[in-house]
């Protein structure tokens, strides 16, 4: 994701809600923000909802806006908003998909959206090993192997120990090694 | 191998995010975003409320939710009370004269106390959302003033057999509308009427309707 230097404050505070630093905010942070959120829901429509929902909430309101635009790192801010939103909509979406699964026979990966181009082979294949993770696990691999976050700054993020994200990054690594591991034993 | 699996991440999780542009340019939500924030900001008193709740500490949110849930509740009573205080002088004294009259003649003594018609009842737009009683053959007026600003419509029974529209009228220009309706059988209904604005020619002009209604409880 993009970094927010000091443009993205906005010098234009006289809006109802800083109208100038919300545009600046969307400005660098949209598209990445969205390609976050795709990564992680494994669904890059849905993923637009959730980093709009993730502005409403930090910067909606005049007042919230104000507080945002206070920030040193307003990114960070609306990064860990992102997530959290996206952690909610996964963990709303397993249920989804229990109950799916039973009175539909459909797996979430039946019901997972997907738009844009189509994806290389690759691509495919690691986004899809990626969404079979839990969904703390799955935001951190992305928070680590997309973003290129530091372990501190994903525990920040995810609001927990750097200890549970080294662990979360490990089971996610064993994983996804198995998965990845298995494909390519399959496919040679 | 522990690298070699990282770079695979790396690299496909690259690649897959390259590949979605968001379907909406960043100016695009941001409009719909800022759109949102006027809208909330445009609710009277959203803002002021919203600074006075949320970046003080839990404590000061807690006493300005008193105040809110106060002011709220003030408020609600008010409008509990109003029926009682706000009705018109006219419409009041017709409604005591009834009740008296009711209390007076007892059960089934027809539209009449002692040989008397009781006076007919007066309401005007003040009296919206109040409820009235008349009395079996009483007569119910309504008196809708436009002022030359807003537009009444002909004000109507829902129940055109127990409250009996015997005259009603609307005149275009000032925008005053007026119903005459005798009550027929014991019963509720309601009565009804709507205004709208009388807009000069070539003049931006609000669209509204104003709804005006009151209930009508008719007793023997």
């Amino acid at each position: 994701m993009e970094r927010a230097g000091p443009s993205d404050r906005g010098d234009d505070q006289t809006g109802p809600a800083g109208e100038g630093f919300v545009r600046g905010l969307f400005g660098a942070h949209w598209v990445g923000l969205c390609r976050l959120a795709g990564l992680i829901l494994g669904d890059f429509a849905a993923a637009e909802e959730v980093v709009q929902e993730a502005f409403m909430k930090t910067c909606g309101t005049p007042s919230a806006a104000a507080r945002l635009a206070q920030l040193d790192r307003s990114d960070l801010y609306l990064r860990t908003a992102v997530v959290n939103l996206c952690r909610s909509r996964l963990r709303r979406r397993s249920v989804e998909a229990r109950v799916n699964a039973i009175t539909f026979r459909r797996s979430e990966a039946d019901t997972a959206g997907v738009s844009g181009r189509p994806e290389p082979d690759e691509a495919k294949r690691v986004t899809a090993a990626v969404r079979s993770l839990p969904p703390r696990q799955r935001a951190a691999v992305v928070l680590r192997y997309y973003e290129d976050l530091p372990e501190a700054d994903i525990a920040r993020t995810l609001g927990c120990s750097v200890g549970t994200v080294k662990s979360q990054l490990a089971k996610a690594r064993a994983s996804l090694a198995r998965l990845l591991g298995e494909e390519r034993t399959t496919d040679g | 191998m522990a690298d070699e699996l990282e770079d695979r991440l790396r690299r496909g999780l690259s690649a897959a995010a390259s590949a979605h542009e968001p379907a909406l340019r960043a100016d695009a939500a941001a409009e719909a975003v800022l759109r949102g924030a006027q809208a909330h900001a445009r609710r009277p008193g959203w803002d002021r409320l919203g600074a006075a709740v949320r970046p003080g500490p839990a404590r000061n949110r807690l006493l300005a939710g008193l105040v809110v849930t106060g002011a709220v509740a003030a408020v609600a009573a008010l409008l509990v009370v109003r029926p009682s205080t706000n009705l018109s002088t006219a419409a009041r004294s017709a409604r005591t004269s009834a009740g008296a009259a009711h209390s007076l003649s007892g059960s089934g003594s027809g539209a009449s106390v002692g040989g008397q018609t009781p006076p007919p009842l007066v309401v005007t737009q003040t009296d919206r959302g109040q409820t009235v009683s008349l009395r079996v053959g009483q007569t119910l007026e309504v008196r809708l003033s436009g002022g030359g600003s807003q537009r009444w419509s002909e004000p109507r029974s829902a129940a055109a057999t127990m409250l009996e529209e015997t005259a009603t009228s609307a005149n275009s220009t000032t925008g005053d509308a007026s119903g005459t309706f005798v009550a027929r059988t014991p019963g509720s209904t309601r009565v009804s009427s709507d205004a709208r604005p009388i807009c000069p020619a070539g003049q931006a002009c609000p669209d509204f309707v104003r709804l005006w209604t009151i209930t009508v409880d008719v007793v023997r």
